[in-house]
């Protein structure tokens, strides 16, 4: 208790200096409080849009109905509690008003969907309503909007389904399920699962998929489910194995590249925060233990152990840590989630911050133990502590060298605790443990230059004016402590550097080019004979196809004139056993293509041409299958041998929208081959859309319209917030990063108080101690600015490779600005500082004494 | 000879091919041409597995080298490119077109008379250039509604009387709806299912080959 009353005597005696202390920490922890659990509510948010789609976490389905055993291996693996909703779901022709069309039979339980929402015309959103309870029990059925038009439907008509009339209760406007599958576009209509088997349509033969939807708990890691599941069922099914599960994250495959990346990021600005946190207030506790030395000096003089001294200094940080950490975590607590309130209309629709429980627990051990743990390293110089320093102007222990050991050992737990803490916020030890190698190799590194600069000043000193010869010196004597700070603002500039340097890569990856519209409809099994007339049809409408394809169907047989089945053996031989290919042929490259090697060719082949015609492969293709230019490839089109050599290899950007292939053919080879088109139609009025469609498919029955815009649309919807958020957390993290830089510069002048009164005393007046602070902080802002933003660099670079693909870009204009900033933050705040140390008077030097 | 040359040199003959009227040794052989979809191709089986494959190579076993068979089979396609297609194959000199399409006419809810007119310019092509044609019938599914499925089963029977041509009711008969021979999406054959399909061809075309 005495050791708490000392303490706390100490720090209101020193209340100004406290309050001082709290609030940088505070500072400090508010920024990391809201980098993580910024980072935790976009994870949330994207998490359920995801889930939205699917309408659940995981489904299960199989074209016959899922019995206990397959239900049962699925719950098996999941084996967490999980609600289930069934539904069974397949393709009929309805009839109404002289007119018929295909639809989509979906058939419900009450619990569907899981996630997201059906709206309806008269009921609104079904989750909200009874509707779901009374379309179960009754013959009732919702029609897609579609459909009601199509067939001139009204709300309360019949319609005939199998064997069996159903009252129209609802239109359905919003359907999650309608954007699951390209296959599955037809208008839906809902009714409940015992009505679908009352219709007389599920009978032997008949093509239906019985699906199982599940929600499982909040934060239920999916990700290997499907590989476990398929594993599993082929030991237990083998060659009868007939169920495919599917995880939301799984269900639309860009969506799930572009979530995984979104993921790792995340991870890595949890890691940031964290670490950005523990640079601050590493940095603060200890220069806030060396601030006491004296005080434990006198301690130790009036017959105090070493230990006792260490523990009266180490109760204050406690406290002092405690009560920042509380305040951190209030004001954190009741300001996050007003901060969507303040941003309304940028924020993507039905996102709540949510002030994430981790991140304050994180935030209370950062304040509390975080404190012991670095102050560790200190205790073990307090036994080098000699009471004849207080005759010292300043306080510094003796260093000496035989106690390096412990020194060194001393620096363990704050090694092993943020080890842990790596690990557990990455969620993957060897993410974590790379991450910490980096930054310990990045501390030794700018170690290194911070005293390679240092001893420079020493050097130049000589050849400088009185000023610039104090700034230098001061730098070169105080090496110990100018290389902590250029190490804090070092280590601080490399982490705020890193987000945004790997985030234009994967913004470039992400965000939808603007160059190509998006289509609202994809037209498939488009026939040569058919291309003018949809042409002439949609031009009557006044549209124009985007594009049209062709598309050849061939197998590969050869590649320089060896037989394929006997290169099986190579590297991808999964890609050589797929041997049917699309070919297309086209005079150029398209807007989304990009040459790589090589050469376009010019105009159509010529037959009487002595070479053979030119092909162009993808870059990626052409690695798996070890191709270059100058190889031959041979292919079967359709019974007819078409060899050709490749030309060029391409970068296909498959953000397009548009087919790409593999393999394109120089025109004059493939044009007789049998060929089918693909096209695309953008730009169509919303109130345009049914009937476009519809002219299509009476005209042209044959040709699949897919109307790509809800699908798309929807896909779109989560990018773009991806990639808002990926550049928001970006920006967050600069300004996080820079608020603990600020509080460190802060720190660090108010620590010279010493020196600064010293210099008032010996005449120096307010210019040239403003000159030399300018000069200090100068160098040891622009230095370790400058460095930390080229570790970042090589960093950024390095976590690129082995995370997110390579996909890095170098951002010219985030380093330049990040390295003016920081150094005239650090100049800007120092010099601030400084002016109100420069008011204090002279005495106060005096009375410290 | 440069590999250049010589690859030219294969151009020409296969340009000649195109070009030139049916070269000699033709006569002696009987060529069936398979036209269909993926029941044809053989979706989701081995290399050498679809039924035009097993056929040829029993064929092949009883030594009548004199059969050649072409699968012309192309998964997802429908009876509106049955046409072009057959007009592409033609230079091969068919004796024998088997027609298999309008599956996925079928389960895409296409409109029947476009089937029935697509088959019929495709038929009346094929008996244009004295290619003898075999009509293969397709039913689909029970759920696609009984009015639908039973318009577009009446098809098949309607043209093979209206053309005169030889008529295989079912090409899946014995095998569609029967889980054990299907593979896991439920209608396309799987091996075993496939065997039988081919079993069924067999018998069929004996009578009409040489």
């Amino acid at each position: 208790m005495l050791w708490l009353q000392l303490a706390w005597k100490e720090i209101t005696n020193n209340f100004k200096f406290s309050m001082f202390f709290v609030l940088n920490l505070g500072i400090g922890l508010i920024g990391f409080i809201a980098l993580d659990s910024f980072q935790h509510s976009i994870d949330q948010h994207l998490q359920n849009n995801s889930k939205a789609i699917l309408t659940a976490d995981v489904q299960i389905s199989s074209r016959f109905p899922l019995t206990t055993v397959e239900t049962g291996l699925a719950e098996n693996i999941l084996n967490t509690d999980f609600e289930a909703t069934d539904q069974i779901s397949f393709m009929s022709m309805v009839a109404g008003n002289g007119n018929s069309r295909m639809t989509q039979i979906m058939a419900i339980q009450a619990s569907f969907p899981q996630y997201g929402d059906i709206i309806l015309q008269q009921a609104g959103s079904v989750s909200q309503s009874n509707a779901r309870a009374e379309l179960i029990a009754n013959n009732q059925i919702w029609v897609a909007l579609d459909l009601m038009i199509l067939l001139d439907l009204e709300i309360g008509d019949t319609l005939k389904i199998g064997t069996q009339n159903f009252t129209i209760a609802d239109v359905i406007l919003e359907d999650p399920s309608s954007t699951i599958s390209v296959m599955t576009s037809f208008p839906a209509i809902y009714m409940g699962i015992e009505q679908a088997e009352s219709t007389g349509l599920i009978q032997l033969g008949s093509r239906i998929t019985y699906s199982r939807f599940y929600k499982l708990p909040a934060g239920y890691p999916v990700a290997d489910l499907e590989d476990i599941f398929e594993e599993q069922e082929q030991a237990v099914f083998r060659d009868t194995r007939r169920i495919t599960m599917t995880t939301h994250e799984e269900e639309s495959e860009d969506l799930g590249r572009i979530l995984g990346y979104m993921n790792d990021y995340l991870g890595l600005i949890a890691l940031i925060a964290l670490f950005l946190a523990g640079v601050g207030a590493a940095y603060l506790f200890r220069t806030f233990f060396t601030s006491r030395f004296k005080d434990m000096a006198i301690l130790m003089c009036l017959g105090g152990t070493p230990t006792q001294a260490y523990q009266m200094t180490l109760v204050q940080i406690v406290m002092l840590g405690s009560i920042s950490a509380v305040l951190a975590s209030t004001i954190a607590y009741f300001s996050l989630p007003l901060l969507p309130l303040l941003f309304e209309g940028f924020l993507p629709r039905g996102f709540s911050n949510e002030m994430e429980i981790s991140s304050l627990v994180l935030a209370l051990f950062m304040g509390t133990l975080g404190s012991i743990i670095c102050c560790l390293p200190i205790l073990s110089k307090i036994y080098d502590l000699n009471p004849i320093g207080l005759f010292h102007e300043k306080v510094q222990p003796s260093v000496v060298t035989a106690h390096w050991r412990r020194h060194v050992s001393s620096y363990a737990p704050i090694l092993i605790v943020f080890w842990g803490l790596a690990i557990w916020q990455s969620s993957s030890f060897l993410i974590g443990s790379i991450f910490i190698g980096g930054f310990l190799t990045a501390i030794f590194i700018l170690g290194a230059i911070a005293w390679f600069i240092l001893r420079a000043c020493g050097v130049f000193s000589s050849v400088a004016n009185v000023t610039q010869k104090l700034a230098l010196r001061n730098l070169n004597r105080n090496r110990l402590g100018a290389i902590s700070c250029f190490l804090a603002i070092g280590l601080g500039s490399l982490l705020i550097n890193l987000i945004p340097q790997i985030q234009k890569g994967l913004q470039e990856e992400i965000t939808q080019p603007t160059d190509y519209s998006m289509p609202d409809f994809f037209m498939f099994d488009i026939q040569p004979e058919q291309v003018d007339p949809l042409q002439n049809l949609l031009a009557t409408r006044g549209y124009e196809v985007s594009f049209m394809s062709p598309q050849v169907r061939a197998r590969l047989d050869a590649i320089n004139d060896v037989v394929i089945d006997a290169v099986e053996e190579s590297p991808d031989e999964q890609m050589l056993r797929r041997r049917m290919y699309n070919l297309t042929y086209q005079t150029e490259l398209k807007n989304s293509e990009t040459l790589v090697d090589g050469e376009v060719w010019t105009g159509a082949w010529d037959f009487s041409s002595p070479d053979l015609p030119g092909i162009s492969v993808e870059e990626g293709f052409a690695d798996r299958m070890e191709l270059e230019i100058g190889d031959t490839m041979s292919f079967d089109v359709q019974s007819v041998p078409v060899t050709g050599r490749i030309m060029n290899t391409r970068k296909v950007d498959w953000n397009s929208f548009q087919p790409n292939f593999f393999v394109s053919f120089q025109p004059g080879v493939l044009d007789p081959a049998p060929t089918t088109f693909v096209a695309a139609i953008g730009k169509v009025a919303a109130a345009d859309r049914l009937a476009v469609q519809n002219s299509i498919v009476s005209e042209l029955p044959n040709v699949s319209v897919i109307n790509v815009q809800q699908i798309v649309a929807r896909v779109l919807d989560i990018t773009n917030q991806i990639s808002w958020a990926i550049t928001v957390m970006a920006y967050l993290s600069i300004f996080a990063g820079l608020v603990v830089l600020f509080s460190i510069a802060r720190y660090e002048v108010k620590s010279r108080f010493w020196e600064i009164n010293l210099l008032k005393i010996l005449g120096a007046n307010f210019n040239d101690v403003q000159a030399i602070v300018q000069i200090e902080f100068g160098i040891l802002g622009f230095f370790a600015a400058l460095s930390g933003v080229l570790l970042s660099l090589a960093m950024s670079y390095s976590i690129s490779y082995f995370i997110f693909d390579s996909l890095w870009s170098f951002s010219f204009g985030m380093t330049s600005f990040s390295i003016v900033a920081i150094s005239v933050l650090s100049v800007a705040t120092a010099l601030m500082a400084t002016r109100s140390v420069l008011k204090q008077k002279p005495l106060e030097l005096l009375r410290a004494v | 000879m440069l590999p250049e040359l010589d690859m030219k040199a294969r151009y020409l003959v296969f340009f000649l091919w195109l070009i030139l009227p049916l070269p000699a040794f033709a006569q002696d052989t009987f060529t069936i041409l398979f036209l269909g979809d993926s029941l044809t191709e053989g979706y989701g089986l081995e290399e050498g597995e679809s039924f035009p494959d097993m056929l040829s190579d029993r064929y092949a076993a009883e030594g009548r080298k004199n059969l050649k068979i072409i699968n012309a089979g192309i998964s997802g396609s429908t009876s509106a490119s049955a046409l072009t297609r057959l007009q592409w194959y033609i230079r091969a000199q068919p004796d024998l077109l088997v027609l298999s399409l309008g599956a996925n006419d079928g389960l895409r809810g296409l409109s029947v008379d476009a089937l029935k007119a697509n088959l019929i310019k495709t038929i009346e092509f094929a008996q244009s250039m004295d290619v003898k044609v075999v009509l293969t019938g397709m039913l689909i599914p029970p759920n696609y509604g009984p009015d639908y499925t039973s318009a577009f089963a009446q098809v098949f029977p309607d043209l093979a009387a209206q053309y005169q041509l030889t008529f295989l009711p079912f090409l899946l008969a014995g095998v569609a709806g029967i889980t054990e021979l299907n593979q896991g999406d439920g209608i396309h054959p799987n091996l075993e299912g496939t065997k039988i399909v081919a079993d069924t061809l067999y018998n069929f075309l004996q009578p009409l080959l040489p």
